[in-house]
């Protein structure tokens, strides 16, 4: 069930509805938005609800255990331990076996010993990634003393929680689990904030994303020895806004969503291209990744506390690992090692930097950020290591007499990067100006908006990209 | 600790429970009534004029689901859901939208069409 289809719009009234009625039970309205968010993903494959539910109940009863041993450091260090190596099993059994087994034969074939290993054919639970990752910090986090223990409810209902279920934003128990605790309530802020995300993530994502992505992107990359230079380099800039688009939208509707029903997500997109250095583009750039990836595994890793090239390391290997999270792949790979490299690059520079020589302009550092960040994506785009060459390849064939761009599409890119250099709390003055309007005005002014946006959306939807991960 | 690629005021989020979330504005304690009421009408209002106005969207969903006796007279419902609102011209604006989009989709740059 996508969020942008009329079968999700009845399904969240239902719920709605449903959640605020049982407003007098919060024990009640939990259990109701816990059988949604099953339904919700159910809708996909129901055969992994229960790996939802048994994920749920393996980081509950790891958290209590982990609880109960308060005063044997021991016994503590070895449950984390066993909760995070059984939260990474199943993470490696459904994202990752077929691509070790893959890389195991083709090594064995290598060395002269080849055999058919096993490979199955693994499914991809949708959203793996996320709710594993949400069920670690909880143990690492209970275990560090920063959260309490969660009820069996509380716990169950996080790593369900329809929203954030599937593609983030990552939010973490200390957060969120107290806002369980309480009643929720909403205020006239929230709700305006909320049905200005909504709106604008249904056009980023059903409009700019999936226009740029049906008509110009997917073709190009499709096969990149079939297009010019142009082409390329105009789908690659076209690219870095579908991306863009697709991922902020379901985040703006996740935080929306969550914030109709009564509970606050935090930021997780900050204008991510107009970042000056890629340490920059990382504090706008799924926020709540790149503070899980700090707080779980850089920090782990040993930061900054043991010297630069301790540090330099550390970066590294957290963003390799970083771009292994998104897919079993050397593309993904690929990116999270350009982007370990250029970031420990930047530190160096900044350690090493004569003190003599002139600081970067910002506009110089915006344009050589955005366009790192757009190389390292044609590799995450491209399906294996053999398209991105012949992207790169073709790139430098030098053909910049033709394109497949329309002049909607150049609209849409443009319109796609100008809405990193609007003011950042536009949105928050217009939702200021919402909460004191008319109820009758408010709902109809919002129906127009999702009318225009209908008027523009092609037939059917694709999924959002961060589904896959 | 000094996380280079975290912005600083993200070092304190893990543990806060009030993190700082798009939907947290100033206080609106002195607007209006109370939220809920105002909330549930301006859903009510948005589902109703979506419903009146873009019936198009009802029926397409309806026909893909799949037939059968719990989900024929729902089908049916929502043709003739349609059928009524396009009879009073409701669905005009939405129609007239799509077609300006359309048009704009199908605009080329110029010479372009030779080249394909």
């Amino acid at each position: 069930m996508l969020f942008p289809t009329l079968s999700f719009g009845l399904f969240f009234l239902a719920v709605f509805s449903g959640a605020w009625l049982l407003r007098g039970s919060n024990e009640w309205r939990k259990i109701l938005l816990l059988l949604a968010s099953w339904i919700f993903y159910g809708w996909w494959d129901v055969r992994f609800v229960a790996l939802l539910i048994a994920s749920g109940f393996l980081n509950w009863a790891v958290g209590r255990l982990i609880g109960a041993a308060e005063g044997d450091e021991r016994k503590r260090r070895l449950l984390v331990g066993l909760g995070v190596a059984a939260n990474l099993a199943i993470l490696g059994w459904f994202k990752y076996y077929g691509f070790f087994m893959e890389q195991a034969e083709a090594s064995l074939r290598a060395l002269g010993w080849g055999r058919d290993l096993p490979i199955m054919q693994v499914i991809l639970p949708v959203g793996i990634s996320f709710f594993t990752f949400q069920g670690m910090s909880y143990i690492i986090d209970v275990y560090r003393r920063r959260t309490d223990v969660a009820g069996l409810l509380d716990m169950t209902l996080l790593m369900s929680f329809f929203p954030h279920l599937v593609a983030g934003p990552i939010v973490r128990a200390a957060h969120l689990i107290p806002q369980f605790r309480r009643a929720p309530a909403l205020s006239r802020s929230m709700v305006a904030m909320a049905l200005l995300l909504i709106v604008w993530g249904l056009f980023k994502k059903t409009v700019i994303a999936s226009e740029l992505a049906t008509t110009f992107v997917d073709p190009v990359f499709f096969d990149p020895a079939a297009h010019s230079s142009l082409d390329l380099l105009l789908a690659a800039y076209g690219y870095a806004v579908q991306i863009y688009c697709d991922f902020s939208a379901y985040t703006d509707m996740a935080i929306g969503i969550a914030a109709l029903l009564g509970y606050r997500f935090p930021h997780n997109f900050n204008q991510p291209y107009r970042a000056a250095s890629l340490q920059d583009f990382w504090r706008r750039w799924h926020i709540s990744l790149s503070s899980w990836l700090r707080d779980y595994l850089y920090i782990p890793l040993g930061g900054s506390r043991h010297g630069l090239e301790r540090m330099c390391l550390a970066l590294a290997a957290t963003m390799l690992l970083g771009g292994l999270w998104h897919g079993a792949s050397w593309t993904f790979v690929m990116w999270g090692a350009i982007h370990g490299g250029v970031l420990a690059a930047e530190r160096l520079w900044r350690e090493f930097r004569p003190t003599a020589w002139p600081r970067m302009p910002q506009a110089l550092g915006i344009f050589l950020t955005f366009h790192i960040v757009t190389i390292s994506w044609i590799f995450f785009r491209s399906h294996g290591f053999g398209q991105a060459l012949a992207y790169f390849a073709g790139l430098g064939a030098g053909s910049w007499s033709t394109t497949l761009l329309t002049p909607l599409g150049a609209v849409l890119i443009v319109m796609g990067m100008a809405l990193h250099f609007l003011p950042a709390d536009g949105t928050r003055r217009v939702a200021i100006r919402v909460r004191a309007m008319p109820a009758g005005l408010v709902g109809a002014l919002t129906g127009f908006a999702i009318l225009i946006v209908d008027a523009m959306r092609p037939e059917g939807v694709a999924p959002f990209i961060y589904y896959q991960f | 600790m000094n996380a280079p690629w975290i912005v600083p005021q993200l070092a304190a989020v893990t543990c806060a429970d009030h993190v700082p979330s798009p939907v947290d504005l100033d206080d609106d304690g002195a607007i209006g009534g109370p939220p809920l009421p105002w909330t549930s009408r301006i859903v009510a209002t948005a589902a109703l004029f979506l419903l009146l106005f873009n019936a198009g969207a009802v029926r397409s969903w309806a026909s893909e689901l799949p037939p059968g006796p719990a989900t024929d007279p729902l089908i049916a419902a929502a043709d003739r859901w349609f059928a009524a609102t396009h009879a009073l011209g409701l669905d005009l604006p939405v129609e007239t939208m799509r077609g300006w989009w359309q048009a704009a989709q199908a605009a080329r740059l110029s010479g372009d069409d030779d080249q394909r």
